[in-house]
């Protein structure tokens, strides 16, 4: 029981008392031999605020595990070298590393850490058992042939990579170059042989003319794409339609945020709708298109016999929602569905003097609710 | 819509965010028992109101004393039986809902 319970530490490093760290990590805890996954709930913005306070923290933390038990990492704090270093020494089983530092910096940016190329490579060979990465870009920056090295090298050093996840540290609104662009420069045809998971962050993904990711990925074994304030999208999923209308790959789970402000914001919409309909094994579907309104219901329907989790929001402000009708059709054709997330109708919730003569449900939401009631979870927006 | 009062002032942070307590369990009561008397196995509610306009002084609300913060609030199925007998269905507020449902976490993340 006391082995389960610490198998994932979930910690905020800056607000930990040093007397609870101090427990944590002494011989007699009998503690960290159970640790398998460390979450450091921090947040930070990578190569900007390194705290050597937070740092030192996870520095004896890491110290106190014994070799080779740690499976996963993650940190948004950034980290300097030699603390990777030190948990590279340690800890070479590691399966999922998402962590800032250098090392997950594709192209290795002018940083201060010295000798940063040579703990690449040295890096890079010791972690031959992770399946999951994140991998930090910067296009302002960083020239797009070193990017691609980065990304390249990753591919090739660690073929057991399944989940890739690739953030990017310049903002979309700036004119930087797009994620297949920077995969124009591969040679050696498709890159992550083993890829079943693809999540982008922040990227411009596509421009008009450019190649299309299927030439550069390997995609016959993805299952989950997720795209978060991603844009440039339309050229993207009109080369994710194309592949899928060929009958190949097996997408189950689609997950797509849509930042306020893009280009093109109908047709990125409509290119949605296009890969929704080539894509019919969707078990989860979850897309929270901001102010761009919502992909067509029949475009939900083409995936009802399999679909197990649907979310559908506007992403907080908006007060838009699915009609009674639309959300009727929906909810009796997706026969298997046990996970709603979808924006409800306004309703007033009343006065806190009358709670109660207040809120009762009636009308739409109430139309909208027995719509929910042969399926098991409801999330309301 | 929230009405923490009625014409419309500023209330203390605290007693915003104990207003605000009050309201989501009422509203999640009520839409628990309306579910159950439609014979629905509804076991989650999360509620995240896309009002931004409750605010204490311009910063977020402070945590209620079911660890929720505005906008989000979390419950589960529960029942209650009272001293006289009668018992019913109401919403357990959830402290740490990915805890108690580990299966949701595809949704909050």
């Amino acid at each position: 029981m006391v082995s389960k319970m610490w198998e994932v530490l979930e910690i905020k490093l800056s607000t930990a008392s040093p007397s609870s760290l101090a427990t944590l990590v002494h011989p007699r805890s009998g503690i960290t031999k159970h640790i398998r996954e460390i979450k450091v709930l921090d947040s930070g913005v990578p190569y900007f605020d390194a705290s050597s306070e937070i740092e030192d923290r996870l520095k004896s933390l890491i110290l106190a595990i014994p070799q080779d038990r740690l499976r996963a990492l993650t940190c948004y704090v950034h980290l300097s070298t030699p603390t990777v270093q030190l948990l590279l020494q340690s800890q070479q089983k590691i399966e999922t590393l998402e962590v800032s530092t250098p090392f997950t910096i594709s192209g290795l940016p002018g940083l201060p850490d010295s000798a940063s190329e040579e703990h690449y490579a040295w890096s890079t060979s010791s972690l031959s058992h992770v399946t999951e990465m994140l991998l930090y870009i910067d296009p302002n920056s960083v020239p797009e042939e070193r990017i691609f090295e980065g990304i390249h090298s990753l591919s090739k050093n660690h073929s057991k990579i399944r989940d890739l996840l690739l953030f990017s540290l310049a903002s979309t609104k700036t004119d930087v170059i797009s994620f297949c662009r920077i995969l124009r420069h591969a040679k050696e045809l498709p890159l992550f042989s083993n890829l079943t998971s693809l999540r982008l962050f922040n990227l411009k993904l596509a421009k008009r003319g450019e190649p299309a990711i299927s030439n550069s990925l390997d995609l016959h074994k993805l299952s989950c794409l997720q795209l978060q304030g991603c844009d440039d999208i339309v050229p993207f999923m009109e080369s994710l339609s194309s592949y899928y209308a060929r009958g190949i790959g097996e997408l189950t789970w689609l997950y797509i945020i849509l930042p306020d402000q893009i280009k093109d914001p109908q047709n990125s919409v409509k290119a949605i709708e296009a890969l929704l309909k080539v894509c019919s094994k969707l078990i989860e579907l979850q897309l929270e298109l901001s102010g761009h309104g919502f992909v067509a219901k029949d475009c939900i329907l083409a995936h009802c016999q399999k679909l197990q989790c649907l979310s559908i929001g506007t992403g907080g402000s908006q007060s838009r929602y699915f009609s009674v009708m639309e959300m009727t059709a929906i909810l009796r054709a997706c026969i298997h569905l046990k996970y709603l997330a979808v924006n409800m109708p306004a309703v007033d919730l009343g006065s806190i003097t009358e709670l109660g003569t207040g809120f009762y449900p009636e009308g739409e939401f109430a139309d909208m609710l027995v719509n929910v009631v042969p399926h098991h979870t409801v999330l309301v927006h | 819509m929230v009405n923490l009062n009625e014409d419309g002032a500023t209330v203390p942070g605290k007693t915003q965010v104990y207003f605000c307590q009050i309201l989501m369990q009422n509203f999640a009561n009520k839409i628990f028992r309306f579910m159950a008397n439609r014979g629905s196995n509804l076991r989650v509610l999360a509620i995240r109101p896309s009002s931004k306009d409750v605010r204490d002084a311009g910063k977020d609300l402070g945590i209620d004393a079911n660890g929720h913060q505005w906008p989000d609030y979390h419950y589960a199925r529960g029942r209650l039986t009272e001293v006289t007998g009668m018992n019913g269905v109401v919403a357990h507020p959830l402290r740490n809902v990915l805890q108690d449902f580990p299966d949701l976490v595809s949704l909050f993340n």
